[in-house]
């Protein structure tokens, strides 16, 4: 009915293989697996930054909960209160005995004065 | 020439397809086609040239015709219609049948259009022109009739529709029938009848409809009564869609829709009525033709029935005349009849597959019978005739799918090779239950035992029907959903299909078509291995949904859009699979819903019911008295789908690179279903990231701001449509922490709540955020290739 030549007939041969691969392969990629998906947990806590503590209200326990200051230096700052009245700024806590300048540093985003 | 009007037919319609692409200057159209008339006429002693020059001339005059169809006269009711809501008075009379539905709050809304007499702008009258859309909130089943001349106010605006990437536009839909306005009007109150204005014949047509639809009603229950209707008298109001879809998927729905098939049915059943009472055949063919023309009427005369009508027509002329018609050329005469009426209905996607079939099924069958081997039907025995009649309606079942499937493919994403056999059996079935419900209404009046018995026998044969429509569509490989072919596609296949009849040029024909197959498919392939995020907001009305493509392949659908129960508009069906199907994709990885609102969730139970869906993702809430979240949880027992419960704290791990971080809710033991329980969602791609809100307000936002600087993200889907979110300082805090480039507000035109609030807008503007809307942009794509994004907004004002 087509009565091809030699070359026709290569030439409709090659591109139907040609088709039928482009074929295969687009439909691997759209059938192809995908791979799970997973839960996993992260850290909540630490990605939200907490509030900051008010050194002036809060208590021994409260303060221990800061990065940094321990059960002895969270009781000496509450006896500083006591003894010497409110923080009015934060660097005042510099003045209890054990808190550097260095620990301020790490301390200072976490506490707040009201 | 046997065919003269095809070949008039061919340039103008190229014409027209032509002029809608280029919008060029009516004048120079117009001096083209003056231009080539005139050469054709000059050089008439060449033949061929003479030939060339008059087909540039109609070609030149399709273009014009339709440039001319875009021209409205300055008291247009369209030149004084905004996008935006106008109060308005308008005078004028209702132009066809009111279609009349429930609203989900329990009251109904009449739907006419309404030819503009008069309106009242800006507190003066004016003189005014053109159909309006009109829908009035009633109390009333009948209160608006076909010819009432109404005083009404209400207000005024485009009709609007969603816009999205290659899916079905009802604006522009509405805007090929010429209508350009629609008009709200609250109650009955505001709609006074001051008058009546009707052409009789509709009236009278108009008048036989109600009572045959009454009839039905009152002798058969919701979609049975809605079947008949649909297929006799073209009220589509009473079908179910569970029906719908079944024809849908055997690919028969031309059924549903009053075709070329039910006029000819009409014609063939009234001929031989008339023949039987021995009425000449010259009065009977004038006879039947005056009944086919009122049916017409009655019908609305959608592009198929005026094709048929007016080949009957062609037909009748014909046999006064004694001249046989030629039945390629009749047809070709409707179709260039319809056009010159108006030349934006070769974009109907009724008038294409109409024409497609029926010239599909005159060309091919001869082909396919000759395949068959069916031959000149002299002194066979009757087991043999009965083979050949099946053979016959074999033929023309592939005859009429071969031809129209691209199309129904593109409006549709599924072609039926069921088909073939279904029309076999649902064609034959038409025939008698339109006969026995003729016959039920001739006798209805009369005498009601019998008519109740014969509404007995069509309750039956429909059940019948619709059980065989139901089962052939659940054969496996019935239909397969896919994308739209796309112009090439479609060019290439009727090259191919052209082999069958042409006897010329096969070898060319075969090489080409291989090459462009070739080169559509490999780029297509290139499209496919994309190493880029996107992201689409789809335009869902009100209602949010973000489907998230992933560069490993994945898909990632948050939430849905609405649906509705009460006949309202399923944005699963609608939107999201039609768009999801265009792209190839049949799996979804992964579907979050964010909590269970209806504006939510809706749109999701559709694509849970139809496509493979890995898991579903969401927070667990309970949701008492909530029908959408009960079919969620019933949808995924049934189909084992598996359900992950997420709360803060959990990361959802899509690929090594993109992580989704859930911020809100808290973990619990009790969740109830709120907005405030909303998922709060974190996708981080590579340096890309994007807050999706869900419908998160007041207490959670001051909880969130304990994130801080983890809440900066590139992209945010604003809370709340828009909506305000509570306080306005912690709001305003919260937008500074996240402190977007770019912010989506997924809102519907239409909302009770006045989203977004000018608040949420001002607080991005003040941070320099680009907004975009989805009421205003329609969908918005964003495209993230490494870490720079950009946005290629679907234009809307596009055509």
């Amino acid at each position: 009915m087509f009565n091809l030549t030699r070359t026709e007939k290569f030439i409709i041969i090659f591109l139907s293989v040609s088709l039928l691969i482009a074929i295969a392969v687009k439909t691997y990629i759209a059938s192809r697996p995908h791979g799970d998906i997973r839960i996993e947990k992260f850290d909540a806590d630490s990605t939200r930054s907490p509030e900051k503590i008010n050194i002036n209200a809060a208590g021994a326990e409260e303060l221990e909960s800061i990065k940094g200051v321990g059960k002895a230096l969270a009781e000496r700052i509450v006896e500083y209160r006591n003894s010497k009245g409110a923080f009015v700024m934060i660097e005042d806590i510099k003045n209890v005995k054990g808190i550097g300048r260095a620990l301020f540093e790490k301390i200072k985003d976490r506490i707040s004065v009201e | 020439m046997k065919r003269p009007i095809l070949y008039l037919l061919i340039p103008f319609s190229i014409g027209i397809a032509i002029s809608r692409l280029l919008n060029l200057p009516i004048l120079l159209l117009l001096s083209g086609f003056l231009f080539f008339a005139v050469l054709a006429l000059v050089i008439s002693k060449n033949s061929r040239a003479s030939f060339i020059g008059l087909y540039l001339a109609i070609f030149f005059l399709g273009m014009t015709f339709y440039q001319q169809s875009l021209i409205l006269p300055s008291s247009h009711i369209s030149n004084i219609t905004t996008n935006e809501p106008n109060s308005v008075f308008l005078r004028g009379v209702i132009a066809d049948d009111p279609v009349i539905s429930d609203t989900p709050y329990g009251t109904k809304k009449a739907r006419f259009t309404l030819n503009a007499i008069s309106v009242k702008l800006n507190g003066a009258w004016r003189d005014a022109t053109g159909p309006v859309m009109v829908s009035v909130n009633s109390k009333y089943e009948r209160r608006y009739r076909y010819g009432d001349e109404l005083l009404l106010e209400g207000v005024l605006l485009r009709p609007g529709s969603l816009k999205n990437p290659g899916l079905f536009d009802y604006e522009k839909y509405l805007g090929m029938k010429g209508i350009y306005s629609c008009l709200r009007v609250k109650d009955d109150n505001l709609a006074k009848v001051i008058g009546y204005r009707a052409n009789w014949i509709t009236a009278a047509s108009y008048n036989v409809r109600d009572r045959l639809d009454r009839a039905l009603d009152e002798r058969l229950e919701g979609s049975y009564a809605g079947f008949l209707k649909s297929i006799i008298t073209g009220d589509r109001t009473g079908l179910g869609d569970d029906v719908q879809d079944d024809f849908i998927k055997t690919g028969t729905v031309h059924v549903i829709a009053i075709s070329g098939l039910q006029v000819g049915l009409i014609a063939g059943m009234f001929l031989a009525l008339f023949g039987v009472l021995r009425i000449p055949k010259r009065i009977n063919l004038v006879l039947t033709l005056v009944i086919l023309v009122f049916y017409s009427f009655m019908t609305g005369a959608n592009p198929p029935i005026l094709r048929a009508v007016i080949m009957f027509f062609v037909f009748v002329i014909g046999y006064l005349i004694n001249r046989k018609s030629d039945i390629l050329n009749s047809l070709s005469l409707a179709a260039l009849a319809i056009l010159l009426w108006n030349p934006k209905e070769l974009f109907d996607p009724s008038f294409q597959l109409s024409f497609i079939s029926v010239a599909g099924t005159i060309i091919l069958c001869p082909a396919i019978d000759k395949l068959f081997g069916l031959a000149d039907p002299h002194g066979m025995s009757v087991l043999i005739k009965i083979k050949r009649y099946l053979l016959k309606g074999v033929s023309v079942s592939i005859a009429a799918w071969l031809a129209s499937w691209p199309f129904v493919a593109s409006y549709f994403n599924i072609a039926s090779p069921i088909s073939v056999i279904a029309n076999l059996i649902v064609v034959p079935m038409l025939f008698v239950l339109t006969v026995v419900s003729f016959i039920f209404f001739a006798v209805n009046p009369l005498a009601s035992s019998l008519a109740a018995a014969l509404s007995v026998m069509l309750l039956k044969l429909e059940q019948f029907l619709f059980l065989i429509n139901h089962i052939l569509a659940g054969v496996p490989l019935a239909y397969i959903r896919m994308k739209s072919p796309g112009a090439v596609f479609t060019v290439i296949y009727y090259c191919l299909l052209s082999l069958l009849i042409i006897p010329r040029y096969r070898k060319q024909i075969v090489i080409a078509s291989l090459i462009a197959m070739n080169l559509l498919i490999y780029s297509e392939i290139s499209g496919c291995i994309r190493r880029d995020l996107k992201m689409t907001f789809l335009d869902v009305g009100q209602g949010d949904c973000a489907l998230l493509e992933m560069p490993d392949g994945k898909n990632v659908l948050i939430d849905g859009g609405s649906a509705g129960d009460d006949g309202r508009f399923d944005t699963g069906k609608s939107v999201i699979a039609p768009y999801l199907w265009n792209k190839d994709i049949y799996m979804i990885d992964a579907v979050i819903a964010t909590h269970f609102h209806e504006d939510h969730i809706g749109g999701i139970i559709y694509i849970l019911e139809n496509f493979k869906v890995g898991c579903v993702i969401d927070n667990g809430a309970h949701a008492a008295d909530n029908a959408v979240h009960d079919k969620y949880i019933r949808l995924i027992k049934e189909k084992g789908i598996r359900r992950i419960t997420v709360g803060e704290g959990d990361v959802i791990n899509l690929s090594s690179d993109a992580r989704i971080f859930i911020l809100n809710p808290p973990r619990t033991e009790e969740l109830f279903d709120s907005n405030e329980n909303s998922l709060l969602m974190k996708l981080i791609y590579k340096n890309f990231s994007c807050l999706f809100c869900g419908d998160v307000i007041n207490d959670p936002i001051s909880r969130l701001a304990g994130y801080g600087k983890f809440l900066k993200s590139d992209v945010m889907k604003i809370p709340h449509h828009g909506g305000n979110l509570g306080d306005a300082v912690i709001s305003n805090n919260f937008f500074e922490m996240v402190s977007p480039d770019v912010s989506i507000i997924s809102v519907g035109k239409i909302n009770t709540y006045n989203m977004p609030s000018p608040k949420t807008l001002n607080a991005l503007k003040y941070l320099k955020s680009t907004s975009y809307v989805t009421k205003d942009s329609g969908a918005i794509e964003i495209i993230i290739d490494g870490d720079r994004h950009h946005i290629p907004i679907y234009n809307v004002s596009k055509n």
